[in-house]
């Protein structure tokens, strides 16, 4: 049968076409509120990610966030001008409008409004300011994804974000490592073109990327108290400063403790990378001393690194095991280390993970009541150190309840990330403050997520956050790859 | 087959074995899976190859958590299965070849072998060590099985809409769509497809070999291409053997391949020549033979699994009353026993009526699988030890390697953490709670109200005192855990027992006077009477139970010296 066309036909067509498209349009998209019949409530909005009050990197991604209300309809105003709208208590940002907004706003500090629809109109909530800094951070974060059981792991990813939107890279995924252990990616100070990972058991190794090309190193020896874990490049690249622990959990009966994990043995060792040999000091590996968290300082002149006596082990419940904040002089040219061990800090408190900034002017470090394990104890808050000063700050605009710990720096040193279990005491999340030339810190803000409701169904902790400066180059296939082959060994020698 | 009926004793046979023979299979089965009515765990399934059919089957192993529904939707799917034989049988035009009835049943067949025997491999040395680790390893997931169903409602379809596609000389041009799509949803089980489909075409008198091999290349090129663009993280052994087959990603048993090649070789054995016949025939009728590993069949492996079951369920007078017909010798099953014992206020009176393992009987060490730990796991969450409840469940829970949730141990991590007061750690375990079929109602009412009488009950019963864990100590963990809280008569059973299968008299002894005061006993009960018996007589009191376990200890132990 030949099909006839007819003009009413097709009016009739076009007619119905454009009812549907109007009605959809009514239905899918939402309005901006009318301003004139707002009622105002005297509250910030109960929203989240918590994005009030906070400083912005220039080139973030956008702040999607939802509101934990009842909110039917959401909008976004900022600087007067409404920024985006949403159906339903989700509001996400399009993606090149958010770079518009914050490419025309940079070094502002702006307005911001929110309105929600309510079922009895809309709500005006207190308005906050956003201030988008113009130092930017690092285009890339790297962190473990990992469940935070106790003994048992599984399914454990590397992965990499682009901060500037929300695509993923895996660089080391379980499926293509026999589902083994994998851990610590650390970049050289935030710098793609050398970093190094590890994957653990049976025909494991350390996975050396330099500008691309993988290296598999057998980082240890037969003499050392156990594998490589905490490590540290040199500002050359040459040396690589790490600690051998031997790790054991604990666990605790109390309901608001979980784990305590801490280390019997330990100590610290510098390898040469070049000469494949790992020198062994007795400033850094004293039998009676468990000496861990090592790393370089930013000109490269020396080493941090953390210390307790071997018999604090023996206190009640490890309460007397408390780590003092250690620097020993380092010449990279001749990979030699001073005699002399300065303490910087010993406190009532167990100082772990240093880590100094770029310009060589702050060291943060996290601090615990007691332990070597801060990622399992509430009261882990991050401190800054300043170095030329000697000034301590307890960073009280960072820190929450629970805990705040394994910090990294930006290339540029005006950003830092650090793990938070604020949000339940659980599960750790990469959160942002800027630092200022004078040290001061801003009120941290949580990666955002093309859905922000992402953080209440994952199961996974976000570990070892570590900021990048580029896009790594490599992938998990590569890191496969590398695994596959003999790893280079390095001899030991004794200073 | 013209008459359907003929499915109904198959049918019939399939519901008997699974829900009165192994109805613990599917409780095994329902709790290492979380499904969830929701539309991101369909596409996170859909983002696989295979993710239809894993999506499917996930549903439907949902159901036995109800074991008479469970039984019932895997029935169904069998006989599907049986149909979808049948069909490619009818369009294969096999009736005047073989017999019909014995073809179809054999998928069945080999699903029921599959199901009821090759379950149970890892658990064959029930005498060895607890529950073998690699007891989930062996374990198939139900995957492949509506992969092989999905088949024939397509095909079906396929069939009708494209009857003039197949009745060309050529016809494998149709597939340069349909193959990926299916491969997409079934995963490697569409290979069969493509395999049936080669034979249907040469059986049609086709016989130009670029047309074959063009096909080949084809799909080796499909499944090539879809590992390099869109699943690289995985290695390229899952592209051809399944993603999510099995429980654990990187086995890929062969008994996977047993349903479709046999359904192949049947296939082949219309293949014009008639020696070429009866020898496809005889492959078929082999494939099925091998498959009947009947022999290896071991009820013990199965007996703790219905323990199990029944301690999850709470059927505790049914765990005593099958161990007294009959216990299987094992670490896990003791725990079992014990724990029934002690919820019946029992163990005092008679545990060393029952096989005892060793000082692992009550409470065993942490160990990385999914199922090794659960009796301790609920050992301690019945003592109110929390915080051990909830390391063990967690770890039991991450030790499912496919990476699935539990619902029975979410739910009992999301009571434990109320119990501790981590509200907002709980309410993300109720929230995923919230979403499954069968643990939504408690989830929703503890989201609203915070709380209930389970978790009330947990909060008394817990410690008082910080400590750390310690295995070794594990019998003076649970004497602190009655002195914090001396209603707590079950933690006092627990104390003297691990005492008493520690060998440690001296303590025993000293501690025997707390079952008196504490324990609610009218009397000494008749165990701790006897173990009195035999310390008092240094061993040498003749019939005493205790006497005969710590006589057994001591040979096990001189065994195990050279």
């Amino acid at each position: 049968m030949k099909l006839k066309l007819r003009t009413r036909d097709l009016g009739r067509g076009l007619a119905l076409v454009a009812t549907l498209a109007v009605v959809c349009a009514l239905f899918f998209t939402s309005g901006t509120p009318d301003l004139r019949r707002v009622r105002p409530v005297d509250a910030l909005p109960p929203m989240y990610p918590d994005y009030t009050d906070v400083t912005i990197p220039c080139n973030l991604a956008p702040l999607n966030f939802l509101l934990r209300d009842s909110a039917r309809e959401v909008a976004l105003r900022v600087d007067g001008r409404f920024l985006a709208t949403s159906h339903g208590a989700r509001l996400t940002i399009p993606l090149s409008r958010w770079r518009k907004f914050t490419a025309e706003h940079r070094g502002d500090t702006l307005q911001v409004e929110v309105f929600a629809r309510h079922a009895d109109g809309w709500r005006a909530y207190r308005s906050f300011t956003w201030m988008v800094s113009p130092d930017s951070i690092d285009p890339y974060l790297t962190y473990r994804l990992i469940e935070p059981d106790y003994e048992v792991w599984n399914n454990l990813q590397i992965e990499q974000r682009s901060l500037a939107d929300f695509s993923t890279k895996q660089l080391a995924d379980y499926h293509l490592q026999q589902n083994r252990c994998m851990n610590c990616h650390i970049p050289q100070g935030a710098s793609a073109r050398r970093s190094m990972l590890y994957v653990r058991g049976e025909g494991g190794g350390a996975v050396l990327n330099e500008e691309g090309r993988l290296r598999k190193l057998a980082l240890t020896a037969d003499s050392l108290v156990s594998g490589s874990v905490y490590f540290s490049f040199s500002p050359g690249g040459r040396w690589v400063v790490f600690s051998s622990n031997v790790i054991i959990p604990g666990f605790h009966t109390h309901p608001d403790r979980r784990l305590e994990v801490f280390d019997t043995r330990s100590d610290v060792y510098v390898a040469d990378l070049q000469e494949r040999v790992i020198h062994v000091w007795p400033q850094l590996a004293d039998s009676t001393q468990l000496e861990t968290f090592p790393v370089f300082a930013a000109d490269g002149r020396g080493i941090y690194f953390c210390s307790a006596p071997r018999d604090s082990l023996r206190s009640h419940l490890l309460h007397g095991l408390k780590y003092a904040l250690l620097h020993v002089d380092f010449d990279e040219a001749t990979g030699q280390i001073a005699r002399q061990v300065d303490t910087v800090y010993a406190g009532e408190k167990s100082v772990c993970h240093p880590r100094v900034s770029p310009d060589g002017r702050f060291l943060v470090y996290t601090v615990a009541d007691y332990g070597t394990f801060p990622i399992w104890h509430p009261e882990a808050d991050l401190s800054l150190l300043h170095l030329d000063t000697g000034v301590r700050d307890s960073l009280p605009q960072v820190n929450a309840p629970f805990s705040d710990t394994y910090h990294s720096w930006s290339s540029n040193g005006r950003w830092m990330v650090f793990a938070s279990k604020r949000d339940d005491g659980l599960y750790g999340k990469p959160y942002f403050t800027h630092i200022d030339k004078e040290g001061r810190a801003t009120k941290p803000l949580l990666l955002p997520q093309r859905y922000p409701e992402y953080y209440d169904h994952t199961l996974k902790s976000f570990n070892i956050p570590e900021l990048v400066d580029a896009e790594l180059p490599f992938d998990a296939v590569d890191v496969q790859r590398a695994m596959q082959r003999e790893a280079e060994t390095f001899t030991l020698k004794r200073e | 087959m013209k008459n359907k009926l003929i499915y109904l004793p198959f049918a019939l046979l399939t519901y008997g074995l699974l829900y009165f023979w192994h109805p613990e299979v599917m409780n095994y089965h329902e709790q290492n899976q979380l499904f969830l009515w929701t539309g991101d765990y369909l596409a996170q399934r859909l983002a696989l190859p295979g993710g239809l059919a894993d999506w499917i089957s996930e549903c439907l192993v949902q159901f036995c958590y109800v074991p008479w529904l469970g039984a019932l939707a895997l029935t169904v799917l069998f006989t599907l299965l049986a149909l979808a034989t049948n069909l490619w049988v009818g369009l294969l035009a096999l009736t005047t070849l073989l017999d019909l009835y014995s073809l179809i049943s054999f998928p069945v067949a080999l699903l029921l072998t599959v199901a009821a025997a090759r379950w149970a491999d890892g658990f064959s040395q029930p005498h060895a060590a607890p529950t073998p680790a690699n007891f989930s390893s062996k374990c198939i997931a139900f995957r492949p099985i509506p992969a092989g169903c999905l088949g024939a409602p397509w095909i079906r379809d396929v069939w009708s809409e494209c009857r003039k596609t197949f009745a060309r000389p050529y016809p494998l041009g149709a597939d340069a769509l349909l193959f990926p799509v299916l491969y997409w949803l079934v995963g490697p089980t569409a290979l069969l497809y493509a395999a049936l489909r080669l034979v249907h075409y040469y059986a049609r008198g086709g016989r130009r070999g670029i047309y074959v091999l063009t096909y080949l290349i084809y799909i080796l090129f499909i499944l090539l291409n879809a590992h390099r663009l869109l699943f690289p993280q995985w290695p390229l052994s899952a592209a051809f053997c399944g993603l999510n087959y099995c429980r654990v990603p990187t086995l890929h048993p062969a008994c996977h391949w047993q349903i479709p090649l046999t359904v192949l070789f049947v296939a082949l054995a219309q293949y014009p020549a008639k020696v070429a016949r009866y020898f496809w025939v005889a492959v078929a009728g082999l494939s099925l033979g091998v498959l009947l590993p009947l022999k290896d069949y071991d009820p013990d492996p199965y007996e703790v699994l219905k323990q199990d079951m029944l301690v999850r369920q709470e059927r505790w007078d049914e765990v005593i009353a099958r161990a007294e017909r009959h216990q299987p010798p094992t670490s896990m099953s003791s725990e079992y026993v014990n724990l029934a014992l002690a919820m019946k206020r029992q163990l005092a009176e008679r545990m060393f009526q029952f096989y005892q393992s060793g000082p692992d009987a009550l409470l065993m060490r942490s160990m990385r699988d999914n199922l090794s730990n659960m009796a301790t796991a609920e050992a301690f969450y019945h003592l109110g030890m929390i915080n051990s409840a909830l390391r063990y469940c967690s770890d039991l829970q991450e030790s499912i390697v496919n990476n699935r949730k539990s619902g029975r141990l979410e739910r009992r991590i999301a009571l434990c953490q109320l119990a501790n007061g981590r509200t907002a750690v709980a309410r993300k375990h109720l929230r995923l709670l919230s979403h499954s079929l069968y643990y939504r109602a408690e989830a929703e009412e503890l989201l609203r109200q915070g709380y209930n009488d389970e978790v009330k009950r947990l909060q008394r019963l817990r410690y008082r005192q910080e400590m750390l864990y310690d295995y070794n100590e594990i019998d003076k963990m649970l004497g602190l855990l009655f002195v914090n809280n001396p209603d707590n008569t079950m933690a006092l059973d627990y104390f003297l027992g691990q005492l008493l299968l520690k060998g440690d008299v001296q303590n025993f002894m000293g501690h025997l006077p707390w079952a008196q005061q504490y324990g609610g006993y009218a009397v000494m009960p008749a165990g701790y009477q006897d173990a009195v018996r035999t310390i008092q007589s240094h061993g040498n009191a003749p019939g005493t139970l205790y006497g005969n376990y710590v006589k057994k200890m001591m040979s096990n132990a001189q065994t195990e010296k050279p």
